[in-house]
């Protein structure tokens, strides 16, 4: 049932990784390190192995990775694709899973991508790249900025698909009783408070993370959901709910979930709901720097966390 | 992460022991944000290699992020 579970990662080059490995990787991984240490690359990296299954979305995992970081630069600036491309000049995993590369080489002024997924390879000339936009949807990034409300909207067609509205309003309703129902009505999200509906907008953004979060672990069937930055806009006293929610949906859809947190809040929730439930597929890693300023995981699991948490080790 | 790991006999939470450690070190005018402390339970537990204190140590020493052990 977990067999696709990612569990181990090498990351032989891709940006400030070479020669890095992790391991025992669970369901539920929350990822910690101090700033600039590659948090979000690792979980790129982990992205674009996953989404990877051919040329069309090994492509595409790399270009979203890339206008996921700029894309308010992109709306002033705007977009070039192959601009997107072009930016990963090296990245090659290999994981319990897959193997994947890519490589940009110049030869006499000669651009070529050189890709190769498993055993098979191909090398495209710059001019031949024709890109071809291809998502794989049970494997999701959800960044820093949160969703917008096309992403949205999409992913809430999976709950509307498996007839789960009503569980999505209870969990709605749990987080802020205020509200009555969530629905897509015309083009926009929007939430039913005092009887009238009014765009998702109008509410924190607090609330519009906890229903991506949640559309996210439904669309992710036996799929992948990676959260950057998880405990944006959640207010400190949600936190356990928000852990209850993903432990238990992510069983129940068999997502596997990969976050970032920088609080120590959100660790020590993440540790006391997981003993509450006694969900222990569950890990923790800390990205760190050895004497030789190399990036090293160092990765705790169920028993491990429980016991460092007790201890009141500094583990972020 | 802390630099120095102190390993006790006792519980894994914080108990007088520590605390009187803590209050030594602080004491002497040393660090006390380097130490963590590691409750290891009975004795027996010292000679056990897979013990859970050891299985989060073995990593940090090997990446360099603990340099000094007490026992």
């Amino acid at each position: 049932m977990n067999n696709h579970f990612l569990t181990d990662i090498e990351i032989i080059q891709f940006k400030c990784f070479t020669d890095f490995k992790a391991s025992g990787f669970k369901r539920v991984n929350l990822i910690g390190g101090k700033n600039n240490i590659g948090k979000t690359a690792f979980m790129e990296a982990c992205y674009i192995n996953l989404h990877s299954k051919n040329i069309d979305t090994l492509i595409t995992a790399i270009h979203s990775i890339k206008f996921r970081r700029e894309n308010l630069n992109f709306y002033s600036e705007g977009i070039d694709d192959q601009e997107c491309i072009d930016h990963m000049r090296n990245y090659a995993t290999k994981s319990n899973l897959s193997e994947k590369s890519f490589y940009i080489t110049e030869k006499d002024a000669k651009k070529e991508y050189k890709i190769a997924i498993n055993d098979e390879e191909v090398i495209i000339n710059k001019k031949d790249l024709n890109f071809i936009v291809e998502h794989i949807d049970t494997c999701e990034f959800i960044d820093n900025f949160g969703w917008v409300n096309h992403e949205l909207i999409e992913k809430f067609q999976a709950i509307q698909k498996q007839d789960q509205e009503h569980e999505l309003n209870n969990f709605v309703r749990e987080f802020d009783n205020s509200i009555e129902n969530f629905k897509v009505i015309g083009d926009k999200p929007q939430c039913k408070t005092n009887g009238e509906y009014r765009d998702i907008v109008e509410f924190g953004d607090g609330l519009r993370h906890y229903i991506s979060i949640i559309c996210a672990l439904y669309a992710c069937e036996n799929g992948y959901l990676f959260i950057d930055e998880i405990d944006n806009g959640i207010h400190y006293s949600q936190l356990d709910r928000l852990w209850e929610l993903i432990l238990t949906l992510s069983k129940k859809t068999n997502c596997q979930l990969f976050a970032i947190t920088h609080s120590k809040e959100m660790l020590e929730s993440f540790a006391r709901v997981a003993k509450k439930l006694n969900e222990q597929d569950i890990s923790y890693t800390t990205l760190v720097k050895n004497k030789q300023q190399e990036i090293k995981a160092i990765t705790q699991d169920y028993e491990m966390l429980l016991y460092s948490m007790a201890q009141e080790h500094e583990v972020r | 992460m802390k630099s120095i790991a102190i390993l006790h006999e006792g519980n894994a939470k914080p108990t007088h022991d520590n605390y009187l450690v803590r209050l030594l070190i602080q004491h002497l005018n040393l660090d006390n944000n380097l130490v963590d402390f590691y409750g290891m339970g009975s004795k027996s537990n010292f000679f056990k290699s897979d013990y859970v204190a050891y299985q989060l140590l073995k990593p940090k020493i090997t990446d360099n992020q603990i340099n000094k052990i007490l026992l």
